[in-house]
């Protein structure tokens, strides 16, 4: 017995397991004395590491290469796999997982996006040569039951064990030169397998230098050839073999591929015939390139059928999967070709090609993130591949990101400076980026490298149309049309350039063209249609843009346009629909009408029409509607939602002072319920009647409120009155009112509940709720709308009331600072009014200000019922609108004054304050004015309104301050 | 406050970077510029920047030159006096906040800002039947700016209009008849405000419009907006002017309200609607080419009315028409105001404003030069010849080649003349004639439209060297 060979073993330590399992499937061979296996665990510790590697490789007679994409990615891994490849080690490299082993180096970029043409090499049968492990190559994580494929790996390794035992003895009478050359072969194969070209064709060579007749080293020495790009030397190889022996499928089928790559696809089919007519069940790949071929020539359906039979003969095949996706996403059948490239994927997980065609059908679908997750997945299994950056360069950019697009574009050209599309692509995001230099150069760069480029001169020609030079662009254009006859864009482009360049006639036949090569283009059509318009054939351009709008219904310019058509036509109604569809569709008509005309008047000079009001109003823009604009808008929690400012100024407001409900000794309420009030509620003349019947009525006749009679600041009492007949009422007391109600008994008995048909629903004790003095306002209104009774009204429920005396508050409920406030933390009804709620109302905060501040808001307000009083005021007569800016103002100054309780250091800070400058005046009590008040108050404001008064200026420039901006909503 | 300085880059008509410098003092600045110049740029670039404290709509991009690459920007340098700090604020599409302050919102609102445009709107005024409707151009253009003083919160007259017209229309289409409280109650307030503020205009505008030497005072018949219910319409949009000449009202307007006459009036209007509001920190005053409506002799009124009402505003006064420009020159004191020409430059590239500025152009091809802009640096070169040739021409009444129209005259016409005068001084030296001519290519182009060839910079140097040379020698 000989001694045990040296076993080394290459791995890759996340491959551990597989180690070990390996180690454990040796154990038998070891024991029996055949091998000794070695690997890096046994290093002892304090072992200069590196060392003791390479003595193990050098001293070692078999390297075992566990192959995964990690050992293919590991520096250390290939150093030894060199190293032992250099001292003509046998290397048996063993399949653990799919990782393209066999094209790792081989793989020609720029096939990538192709269909990958299978070589097959030569299985040399008789001498059962071992290649790779487990057997033809079929990784060890694809075999079922896993356990096969370590049975078919520790056979091989025996076998190959066996074979080098007896290395030195003949095993029969073949000649020394065809045995020496078979183990030439042999050691080619493996040098191929793991990329080392040069070396494996000199292996080839010296085999068939050794024996001229070795068919198999002429076979692969072409694969080898074909591989680095020596097609020619490839197809002698291939002849030859073929010469040598007739029937050997193998070398037809290369020769196939040969063919195929020169476009001789008939030559190439008669091969891939002959390939299949020779190993009908054996050779998928001469199906798979067969397919290929019949692809290229335009065959899909046959290309179909022979990828679906070279999946019938190996399931496995996923390239076979994927070329088939290819011919269904060419034939348009999406889902199919989804369909398998997934089944690909999942035969392969690292089949980068299956994920970039992937991502190319999902790129094609503007589904661009799951286009980007695909690029990325194929881009970090081959991180080399120029045309993956490139395609994902692309998504990238339609995705908007230009800067990843930019990176992505860099690093293709810079993997591949030939790439003319990458250099046309870069130049499109130029484009985008506006820098126009940059993107012509790239498209020169592009069309130089391939100058039957059809795209990079119609990109180049946009360009040139985008910086003003159209005859570039049209000689572009053109040159890009007589490339491809029939490329609509291109028409439709040069379109456009004529028409910049102001040949009309000529920019028609173009969008002509291109209208008749592309007929579902609505682009074109609405560019046709504006052609028209400008030639003021403007029924010609109706009739174009209508068609666009078919093909493409969300085209708001053509909408647009086609309403500018309508207006020239005056046809208004049309126009107006159109506007508002164009409007609806997101375009800023109001922009675009300015754009084309400045503004209404030129408009109406130049097509001597007067536009309809409306019209004006659409395309001029409205301002915003009136105020409060706040849309009172909750969140899911109830919590007002809006911008954080708002949300700021809101707490802010909040926490000053205390609230109303504090500050007021008696929480506010609505007032009673009287129905029904034809009956209960009657007017002066009634009442008078009543009275004089019997005058006990008078006792139980209240003077009555309804909201509608409360204005701001005072109440405008329309005479009616209440017949407050309250629970327990001895009602034979008043024989008058007792007669009266008796009329309308039958509608009185309507009523439900204890009392009695003759009474409210209210008791003795409600006379309370309406004191002499007191705020009301109305149930639901517009604007804050309090007023200041003092004449003891009693009020109905459609009134709010305040218990209070202190007019002033009737002035601070009333500014638009506690309106907005009151506004963003109530509920409004759907008519957008607002509506009083003691629960809100009684949160509205009450700023801490002190008797001079006050009394100067009760002055105020004191001046404002007065004012609101006047029929001058009232008056719609426009010789009186003086009086009504005098309460106007009034109003304003409150306004400013409670802006400035609310706000005291803004306002100070900004010098927009007035209490100083309006204590400094001393306003006079209203009850002090002379008799003429109405003079007395105009000439106070003639004086307080003085465009130079402190008052005057620092109201009318208040707006201009952020949070007064934010409540006005001028922000 | 003033605006001591004004900074333009790609704006309009604007590639590149503009300084306008108006000293610490912050002067006033009369513009002259050609047609398409880049004077009425400058108008809206002041315009705009103020407006875009209040206005979101009003973005930078609007105005981006097309041109220019990168992004542009206006930036205005204030000083409340010429010894206090000098702050400064900028507009551009990444920088929207800075105008956004209390100073300018204050001069947004206040500012005056007329241009030609607006005025033009008096040459379609309705003269049917001898009666003026200035309704539109008062709502719409001369009062748009100006605040009804009813409206709460305030809103200027365009706006509390346009409201009314927001209300209508859903009336209008939808029968939304609980909207006719509304929309009555806007009108009432837009009605009575507008009968407001033409009372308050009145006496002002007679005021102005005598300073014109119209010895006639003005009347505003307005009786109000109604609402038609049954038509949903708005009737009796009318503001009739009045004219009373010497109290006695003119029977035919048309015969007094001529073309001429109504500018003045709308400019009187307007003026007086800005003094009657109150006065802001920054008060900016530009009227742009607004006098080309009026007779020279009503032209001269406006620097005294100016003078009068404005002078603390800063005033911005454009013009094309150079006769006028060099009139208010002489007019204007020189420690108030700046002057400025804009003319138009041209390369095969771009049209590039000139902006020429106490003769300062050869400074101006320097910095180009730096820059490596050579076409723009020729540019200056080439106006600073023209300009200096000129002038020599001018003050030693040298004979020069007649044209019809002087502004046909080409450098060549004064550089001939000169020639042959210094060729036969003795103490000029001759070798700068030589020298001049040499750089001919560059710098007696005529006005017309050429192109630069290839410009190198050694000769574009040297060029600028010859051009200051030549200055001191003619000096």
């Amino acid at each position: 017995m000989s001694k045990p060979l040296k076993v080394f073993i290459t791995y890759a330590h996340k491959d551990m397991e597989a180690k070990n399992k390996l180690l454990t499937c040796l154990k038998p061979m070891e024991r029996e004395g055949l091998i000794d296996p070695w690997h890096d665990n046994e290093i002892v510790p304090g072992d200069k590491w590196r060392d003791v590697i390479f003595n193990n490789v050098a001293e070692s007679d078999i390297l075992l290469y566990l192959t995964s994409v990690y050992s293919l990615a590991s520096d250390n891994c290939n150093r030894e796999l060199a190293q032992a490849l250099t001292a003509e080690k046998r290397v048996i490299p063993i399949i653990l997982e799919h990782c393209d082993w066999k094209r790792h180096k081989l793989e020609n970029p720029q096939s990538l996006s192709a269909e990958g043409l299978h070589f097959s090499e030569s299985e040399s049968q008789l001498l059962g040569d071992i290649q790779a492990l487990p057997a033809g190559g079929q990784p060890l994580n694809e075999w079922h039951p896993r356990s096969k494929g370590w049975e078919s790996v520790v056979n091989g390794i025996r076998k190959t064990v066996q074979e080098m035992q007896f290395e030195n003895v003949p095993l029969s009478n073949t000649p020394e030169e065809e045995r020496l050359a078979e183990s030439e072969c042999r050691h080619g194969n493996t040098l191929m397998m793991l990329g080392q070209l040069d070396m494996a064709i000199a292996a080839y060579s010296e085999a068939i230098n050794l024996d001229p007749d070795n068919t198999n080293a002429y076979n692969n020495r072409g694969t080898v050839y074909s591989v680095i790009g020596e097609s020619d030397l490839a197809l002698k190889d291939y002849t030859k073999a073929i010469e040598l022996k007739s029937d050997y499928a193998e070398a037809y089928n290369n020769r196939g591929v040969y063919y195929c790559n020169k476009n001789e696809f008939d030559k190439a089919i008669a091969d891939y015939n002959t390939a299949i007519e020779l190993n009908p069940a054996g050779l998928a790949e001469a199906y798979n390139n067969r397919g290929v071929t019949y692809s290229n020539k335009g065959g899909y359906d046959r290309a179909i059928e022979d990828y679906t039979k070279a999946i019938e003969l190996n399931p496995n095949y996923f390239t076979a999967y994927n070329n088939r996706g290819n011919v269904y996403e060419r034939k348009k059948q999406i889902g199919k070709a989804i369909d398998d490239y997934n089944a690909a994927i999942e035969l392969n997980p690292n089949y980068a090609v299956a994920y970039n065609n992937r991502g190319n059908v999902y790129n094609s679908k503007s589904k661009i993130n799951a286009a980007i997750d695909d690029y990325s997945t194929a881009i970090q299994l081959e991180q080399n591949f120029a045309e993956l950056y490139n395609n994902r360069g692309t998504a990238y950019r339609r995705k908007g990101d230009l800067t990843k697009a930019f990176k992505d574009y860099n690093t293709a050209i810079q993997l591949k400076d030939d790439f003319p599309e990458a250099y046309n692509n870069r130049g499109n995001a130029y484009k985008e980026k506006r820098e126009y230099d940059s993107a012509i150069s790239d498209y020169n760069k592009a069309v130089e490298l391939k100058p039957n480029f059809a795209e990079g001169y119609n990109n180049r020609g946009v360009t040139h149309g985008i910086i003003g030079n159209f005859d570039g662009a049209i000689d572009d254009f053109t040159k890009a049309i007589s490339l491809s006859q029939s490329f609509a864009e291109a028409y439709y482009n040069r379109g456009n350039a004529y028409l910049l360049k102001g040949e009309i006639d000529q920019a028609i036949i173009n969008y002509d063209m291109s209208i008749k090569l592309d007929p579902g283009d609505a682009t074109s059509y609405f560019s046709r249609g504006r052609v028209y318009h400008q030639k003021s054939e403007v029924e010609l351009a109706i009739q174009n843009y209508n068609i666009a709008i078919e093909l493409n219904p969300e085209l708001a310019q053509a909408f647009y346009n086609r309403a500018e058509a309508f207006l020239h036509l005056r046809k208004w109604e049309e126009a107006k629909v159109d506007l508002t569809a164009a409007e609806k569709l997101g375009l800023d008509i109001v922009a675009a009408f300015r754009n084309n005309y400045r503004n209404v008047p030129t408009f109406e000079r130049r097509n001597q029409v007067q536009l309809p009001e409306d019209i004006v109003r659409l395309i001029r823009g409205g301002f915003r509607s009136r105020y409060p604009m706040m849309k009172n808008v909750l969140d899911a929690e109830g919590k007002p939602f809006g911008s954080t400012e708002v949300l700021s100024l809101l707490e802010s407001l909040s926490s000053i002072g205390r609230p109303l409900g504090n500050y007021v000794e008696v929480s506010p309420y609505f007032g009673i319920k009287t129905t029904p009030t034809e009956v209960f509620v009657i007017d002066s003349a009634t009442r008078d009647e009543l009275i004089a019947a019997h005058p006990t009525s008078v006792n139980i006749l209240r003077p009555f409120l309804h909201g509608r009679d409360i204005k701001r600041w005072h109440v405008q009492q329309q005479e009616q009155w209440l017949i407050f007949t309250h629970y327990g009422i001895e009602i034979d007391d008043y024989p008058a009112i007792l007669k009266y109600l008796e009329k309308h008994r039958e509608i009185l008995e309507k009523k439900k509940g204890r009392h009695e048909w003759y009474e409210l629903q209210v008791s003795l004790g409600d006379e309370n709720r309406f004191p002499q003095s007191k705020l009301v306002c109305p149930s639901a209104y517009d604007h804050h709308t309090f007023a200041v009774d003092t004449e003891g009204f009693y009020c109905g429920h459609t009134c709010y009331i305040i218990p209070t005396q202190e007019t002033w508050l009737c002035g601070l409920l009333n500014t638009r600072i506690v309106e907005w406030f009151y506004s963003q933390i109530s509920k409004q009804l759907g008519s957008g009014e607002l509506q009083a709620h003691s629960g809100y109302i009684k949160q509205i905060p009450i700023p801490n200000i002190n008797v001079t501040q006050k009394n100067l808001i009760r002055k105020l307000v004191d001046y404002l019922i007065y004012l609101q009083k006047q029929p001058t005021t009232n008056s719609k007569d426009l010789t009186h609108a003086r009086d009504f800016a005098v309460l106007k103002y009034f109003e304003w100054i409150i306004n400013g004054l409670v802006y400035e309780f609310y706000m005291s250091d803004v306002l100070q800070s900004a010098d927009r304050d007035i209490f100083k400058h309006l204590e400094v005046e001393h306003l006079p009590e209203l009850d002090e004015m002379p008799e003429d008040k109405m003079s007395v108050l105009r000439s106070l404001y003639q004086h307080l309104h003085h465009r130079e008064h402190p008052v005057r200026v620092n109201l009318f420039f208040q707006d201009s301050l952020r949070p007064i901006r934010i409540i006005e909503d001028k922000w | 406050m003033r605006i001591t300085k004004i900074e333009i880059k790609n704006f309009r008509a604007f590639p590149k970077t503009y300084q306008i410098n108006l000293t610490k003092t912050g002067k006033n600045l009369l513009i002259y510029g050609e047609n398409g110049s880049g004077k009425t740029s400058l108008y809206l670039a002041l315009k705009s920047f103020l407006e875009s404290s209040a206005d979101d709509s009003t973005a930078f991009n609007k105005y981006q030159n097309i041109f220019a690459p990168d992004d542009g920007y206006i930036k205005l340098h204030l000083r409340s006096d010429q010894n206090s700090k000098e702050d400064t604020y900028e507009w551009s599409r990444t920088v929207t906040e800075e105008t956004k302050t209390q100073l300018i919102l204050d001069a947004s609102k206040a500012k005056g800002f007329l241009d030609y445009k607006a005025l033009l709107h008096t040459h379609y005024l309705h003269y049917a039947n001898d009666i003026v409707n200035v309704f539109d151009l008062l709502v719409n253009t001369l009062l748009a700016n100006i605040t009804n003083d009813l409206t709460d919160p305030p809103r200027s007259f365009a706006e509390s209009w346009w409201d009314i017209l927001d209300v209508l229309f859903p009336i209008q289409t939808q029968d939304m008849s609980i909207l006719q409280d509304m929309l009555e109650e806007q009108l009432e307030i837009f009605n009575r405000g507008l009968a407001i503020k033409l009372a308050e205009l009145h006496p002002k505008t007679s005021e102005i419009l005598r300073k014109f030497g119209y010895d006639v005072t003005l009347d505003f018949d307005f009786q109000g907006v109604i609402y038609d219910e049954n038509e949903k319409t708005l009737n009796n949009r009318q503001i009739l002017l009045k004219v009373n000449f010497f109290n006695r009202e003119i029977p035919s307007y048309h015969r007094f309200l001529n073309e001429a006459k109504l500018s003045a009036i709308a400019i009187a209007i307007y003026l007086s609607s800005i003094l009657l509001q109150p006065e802001s920190d920054l008060k900016i005053l530009a009227l742009d080419d607004v006098l080309i409506g009026l007779d020279m002799s009503n032209r001269l009124p406006v620097l005294d009315i100016l003078e009068e009402y404005f002078s603390d505003y800063q005033i911005f006064l454009t013009t094309y028409d150079k006769t006028w420009y060099e009139i208010v020159k002489q007019r204007t004191e020189q420690k108030d105001w700046k002057y400025a020409e804009f003319y138009f430059g041209e390369t095969d590239e771009y049209e590039l404003p000139v902006y020429v500025e106490d003769k300062a152009y050869l400074e101006k091809a320097r910095e180009y030069l730096d820059a490596n802009d050579y076409k723009a640096s020729a540019v200056y070169v080439r106006t600073a010849f023209e300009a200096i040739i000129e002038k020599y021409c001018t003050n030693k009444r040298l004979p020069v080649r007649y044209h019809r129209n002087p502004r046909r005259l080409n450098s060549q016409d004064f550089w001939d003349p000169l020639k042959d005068e210094k060729k036969k001084d003795s103490a000029f030296d001759q070798t700068l004639i030589s020298e001049i001519e040499l750089y001919r290519s560059i710098i007696l182009n005529p006005l017309s439209h050429a192109t630069f060839a290839n410009i190198y910079r050694k000769e574009l140097e040297d060029a600028i060297e010859a051009v200051e040379r030549l200055e001191a020698a003619l000096a």
